[in-house]
């Protein structure tokens, strides 16, 4: 049969209209297309690379090129749905700037912090490395090393990390951006079920009747969400969206009550809610007898700032997060004073609304789904709020079933995954345990089969503490991975220049692209990205989705994964472990920490005859193992039976993800209730199993003043994030030309009003100034945000426009996580 | 009212081809069927017996695709015409043909999904595969 | 890609210039400050300020106004918006964007009417309206401004691989 191209078109049309409308053609039609091998295309499944949403991707491949991504039908998450920046996944690694060569500071031939950026080879890149870690472990120990990682490290290479720094190096200075993202939500997690990550799922949105927006901008931050939740609200006449904010933005387009409330008095109004449910009588009396337990946390904890800071000092009980058990009635006498009077003079919320919200929680009939992320978390007191917001949902029992749901949402495609579940935070190891637990430890031990005692007991430096530890000196060697902390970082120009800077210090950053970290950094090594590499993310709803390398990276450019087993080799055993756990166990004796992290029996037991014959697998390949099944399934072997359970790595290359637990080949879409987790014993109804007694905590937390307000000199609050078009720092996204020209530059949206007052027109240059740091921006009065009079906001994708010079370094006292959402600055015409 | 005035370079020697859904009413499947075959420029390539039919259709100029689309919905029974997939080539390579010798190693497709996301009536300017 | 120092000095302002008593600035230590203060080496994305200067920011640019269609890489990929939408109106109570392009009134408007995907719910049924999953246009579609992006993209679309690979073949 002779073919043209006008047939082999024609044929693909048909084909095409035929999926879409669920026919099938005649053989002879289809034939036609596989015919053509010149118009062929290989369709594969990955999940998306930004957000914690987690959508699947289809993404097309053809001579060793992306051609083509979209939403992948299949996928439960997204349903072929996916938002702008997805569709672009196309466009993200052919940026004409990716690092293709590995670059290190140097002047007359040597390396040298004031030199200029000049390739080398990895050999010799590797070699300065290995000189500046062996010194600074040398001359200060484990904790003169540090490492900042990422949410978006997949699975494997977190938990490669992880092994390297806390297995090999006995450091626990291993951070994940996550800190900045998500550790409030894993304070509130841990602090009241004892057990991290949302018991609910996405399922969740299609069933609920009412959705509660808590300082969440669901329509640019988690678009496909926001879908669904607009699917269910624009089907379903009675269901209710309320969205509060600090500032008025896209997800506002959808509320049926909307409420701007001035930063930090979500607190305030979790209480009154609180406060509402128990005066109204629609208390769940019967779940909070069985389930719930009361405490009341102490008070006045400071702010996460370095302690010699005033406002640390003047705290009675600084980073305390300590409680004490009180009973149902004296945490009614607690929230007692949060009426909706006092909270409408807190807040700005008309009572009237905060009643119509309260009584969405308060009506047994209405199932609420309430929703947050950055607004709860990047807050200095963000595990308490993460609390309170429980409160609500467990003093009326609406938790754990299909539309009663509080649900945290996730920042990065693998927070979950990777950041959390795999323990890359200091004070963590794998499945929820903590370096200070020595049980934890010795069951790390033994799955990492490494000699007893060995661990580091002492949590490392978090990521904020990292920056101080750098500036001052006492970590000497950093190596950062996938984030781009110069930019997404608090306090720059306080605190994280002069430390990436500071000539006591080598740092190395791995990335795709030269980020302003990479340009502060003395050793630049080009990183694989995304499909360039088999990988596995978790996302948001525990769903664990995983994908094969489909494409090559350019030049020598190689997974995070890679680079961290490879380094591994450059240190034996003897260089940095102590002598006598050594001489007490000599078989471990010279060998390298690449022989006992990764060729330890474990990472290395699955050969490569297993990897998948249609992919390429560059790593496993060139390691004589299937690196990322072995780093996968020893990995599983800490949740596996402990409610934490995944299931075997094959799987979840056919599956579009599965919900964790997965136990007997099922996923888990509601835990703690009877009948739905498998974890929960008969009988019981709902267990929180997390806590010893199967008893969730209602905290009693009062409201505490943010460290930095408003005043005369500095007038406004400043609020900082995202834009649907770009992703955080824009290192991807603004290397493609369709979603640069959507939103090219960072602004300063502004209300009229406040530009009035000060002589300022929309697109006027303006500087905005902290007590730490200025930028130069430009007004924008008209666009999408929408603040009250006295707040800005201005998001930080824009490299040119680093807002978080401006930003301060105040953190919550219990997860650390940096507060990018209030700070006191004011705003000049330039 | 906006117009839609269409780019210079849309203005060339080439060929658009287009495949839609017609939906009709199920009970005038074999009328519409036939008042399909009969038009010189259609082909229909496959229907079920809910109302679908796959069509597929070549013409020089968009417009042409358009007025296509208003004839085939003015037949009687048919609801809906719906266009999937628009394909803009170079009129001269049409005729090329294709190597048959690559069709005995059809590259595995590991994953199909199952519709793709169409794109928009009437755009004239994408021009790839499915 | 360096500038002469007096043209930075020009363009760049630097923190140091415009502190003000109660704005604190970073001690580094002098080895550090060459780095700091030089133009960015590789930092593509930062233009021409070294990390602890500050550029006055490009004028807001315009919104591409003229109704033409752009080349898209792959049919999936949802076409840009060629017009200003600034004004209109996209919440729950009324979409703006439908006054065009919905498929009754594409016609009239000569706008692209939404393709069929648009009709289908989660289950890829076929609704007689759009689909409410859909409604919030600005998800997927966006307008594009005047300005130049500052690193080119170098995707190839997949036409122009089949023309490599069939020159290739001839060969």
């Amino acid at each position: 049969m002779k073919l043209t191209r006008r047939d082999v078109i024609k044929a693909q049309a048909a084909a095409t209209a035929a999926t879409v409308a669920g026919i099938s053609l005649p053989a002879s039609a289809s034939n036609i297309i596989t015919s053509s091998k010149a118009n062929k295309l290989t369709w594969s499944k990955a999940p998306c690379r930004f957000c914690g949403t987690g959508c699947g991707i289809s993404v097309a491949t053809k001579d060793g090129k992306v051609v083509a991504t979209h939403g992948d039908e299949k996928a439960p998450v997204n349903k072929g749905l996916s938002c702008v920046k997805g569709y672009f996944l196309s466009k993200i690694m052919y940026g004409k700037d990716r690092l293709t060569t590995p670059m290190l500071r140097k002047k007359n031939g040597q390396y040298d912090k004031e030199g200029e950026f000049t390739p080398v080879s990895w050999d010799e890149a590797f070699d300065i490395m290995e000189v500046k870690f062996k010194k600074a472990l040398k001359e200060k120990g484990p904790t003169g090393i540090g490492m900042f990682g990422s949410g978006q490290w997949t699975v494997q290479e977190g938990y490669a990390a992880v092994k390297l720094m806390k297995a090999g190096f006995l450091s626990n200075n291993i951070d994940p951006n996550a800190r900045h993202c998500m550790a409030s939500a894993v304070g509130g997690f841990m602090r009241t079920f004892g057990i991290d990550e949302p018991m609910g799922c996405y399922d969740d949105m299609e069933a609920a009747d009412a959705f509660v927006l808590w300082g969440s901008n669901m329509a640019e931050m988690h678009p496909i969400l926001w879908t669904r939740i607009a699917d269910r609200r624009l089907s379903n006449p009675h269901v209710k969206v309320a969205v509060l904010s600090t500032y008025e933005h896209r997800s506002f387009d959808l509320a049926d009550i909307p409420a701007i409330f001035t930063p930090q008095t979500d607190m305030v109004l979790l209480n009154a809610i609180a406060n509402y449910i128990i005066e109204s009588g629609s208390v769940n009396q019967d779940f909070i007898n069985k389930h719930v337990n009361f405490r009341e946390g102490v008070t006045d904890i400071g702010y996460g700032l370095r302690p010699t800071h005033e406002l640390q000092k003047k705290a009675k009980n600084p980073n305390s997060g300590k409680s004490t058990p009180i009973d149902f009635d004296a945490f009614a006498k607690f929230v007692k004073t949060y009426t909706f009077e006092y909270a409408e003079k807190m807040s700005g919320v008309p009572a009237r609304t905060i009643e119509k919200i309260a009584k969405l929680y308060a009506d047994p009939k209405t199932k609420v789904m309430s929703l947050w992320t950055m607004g709860a978390n990047q807050h200095t007191r963000g595990v308490w709020t993460n609390n309170l917001l429980y409160n609500i949902h467990l003093l009326t029992g609406k938790i754990s079933q299909p539309g009663n749901s509080p649900f945290s949402l996730t920042g990065q495609p693998s927070a979950c995954g990777t950041a959390r579940e795999v323990g890359t935070f200091s004070h963590r190891l794998p499945a929820d345990m903590v370096v200070k637990n020595p049980k934890h430890r010795a069951l790390s031990e033994k799955i990492w089969k490494l000699p007893k005692g060995i661990l580091n007991p002492k949590p490392g430096a978090h990521a904020v503490k990292q920056v101080r530890d750098l500036k001052d000196s006492k970590i000497n060697a950093y190596w950062i991975q996938v984030n781009n902390n110069l930019q997404a970082g608090p306090n720059v120009n306080e605190e994280i220049l002069p430390a990436y800077r500071n000539p006591d210090n080598f740092i190395v950053t791995s990335d795709a692209y030269p980020t302003v970290t990479a340009e502060a950094s003395d050793l630049i090594l080009p990183s694989a990205m995304w499909v360039e590499k088999e990988g596995v993310f978790g996302n948001a709803e525990r769903r664990t989705q995983s994908w094969y390398q489909l494409v090559n990276a350019p030049g020598d450019a190689r997974s995070d994964m890679w680079q961290i087993v490879e380094f591994s080799k450059r240190f034996t055993t003897d260089e940095v472990w102590p002598a006598e756990v050594l001489a007490a166990n000599p078989e471990y004796k010279g060998k390298s920490l690449y022989e006992v992290l990764y060729k330890n029996g474990n990472v290395d037991k699955f050969p490569l005859s297993q990897i998948s014959p249609d992919y390429e697998n560059q790593e496993s390949k060139e390691h004589g193992f299937y690196i990322q099944k072995g780093l996968f399934e020893e990995y599983a072997t800490f949740g596996r039976g402990k409610a934490h359970d995944l299931a075997p790595y094959e799987t979840y290359h056919s599956e579009r993800g599965l919900r964790w637990p997965v136990v007997d080949g099922k996923e888990t879409k509601w835990r703690f209730k009877e009948g739905s987790d498998p974890y929960v014993e008969k009988g019981k109804g709902f267990q929180f199993y997390g806590k010893k007694d199967g008893k969730a905590i209602i905290f009693a937390l009062p409201y505490e003043a943010p460290p930095e307000v408003p005043d005369e000199e500095f007038d406004m609050w400043l609020c900082t994030g995202r834009v649907l078009e770009h992703w955080h720092t824009g290192s991807m996204t603004q290397r493609v030309p369709e979603l640069f020209k959507a939103v090219p530059d960072a602004l300063c949206y502004l209300h009229p009003e406040d530009a009035k007052k000060r002589g300022l027109r929309r697109g006027d240059a303006v500087k905005v100034q902290s007590r730490r740091g200025e930028i130069i921006t430009r007004v924008e009065t008209r666009g999408r945000n929408k603040p009250p009079v006295g707040l800005i906001f201005v998001p930080f994708f824009d490299a040119r426009q680093l807002i978080n010079k401006v930003t301060l370094d105040a953190t919550d006292p219990l997860s650390k996580q940096t507060d990018f959402k209030k700070c006191a600055v004011r705003i000049e015409k330039v | 009212m906006r117009t839609n005035k269409i780019a210079l370079d849309d203005v060339t020697e080439e060929s658009h081809i287009s495949s839609f859904i017609v939906l009709c009413r199920a009970e005038k499947h074999q009328a519409v069927e036939q008042e399909l075959q009969q038009q010189a420029d259609i082909e229909v390539h496959g229907s079920d017996e809910k109302g679908k039919f796959v069509v597929v259709t070549e013409a020089k100029h968009q417009g042409i695709i358009m007025d296509r689309i208003d004839l085939i919905t003015a037949i009687d029974g048919v609801i809906n015409t719906s266009m999937v997939y628009h394909q803009v080539a170079a009129i001269d390579e049409l005729d090329d043909e294709i190597d048959q010798t690559d069709s005995d190693q059809p590259i595995e497709k590991i994953y199909q999904p199952q519709m793709c996301e169409a794109p928009s009536d009437a755009d004239a300017t994408t021009q790839t595969v499915q | 890609m360096k500038n002469t120092l007096l043209n930075k000095v020009s363009t760049v302002c630097m923190t140091a210039a415009l502190a003000v008593s109660s704005i604190v600035l970073p001690s580094v230590a002098s080895a550090a400050d060459a780095v700091i203060d030089a133009e960015p080496q590789v930092a593509s994305m930062r233009g021409t300020a070294p990390l602890n200067a500050e550029l006055t920011p490009n004028p807001m640019e315009k919104v591409e106004n003229n109704d033409l269609k752009r080349q898209r890489d792959y049919p999936q990929q949802p076409p840009t918006i060629p017009h200003d939408i600034s004004k209109y109106q996209l919440d729950k109570n009324f979409n703006k964007c439908m006054d065009c392009h919905s498929r009754k009134l594409a016609d009239e408007a000569q706008a692209p009417a939404v393709s069929v995907t648009h009709y289908m719910n989660r289950d890829g049924e076929f609704l007689g309206e759009m689909s409410p999953r859909r409604y919030f246009c600005t998800q997927c579609h966006v307008h594009q401004l005047e300005s130049k992006p500052m690193v080119e993209n170098e995707f190839v679309d997949v036409d122009e691989l089949i023309k490599q690979s069939n020159q290739r073949a001839k060969k």
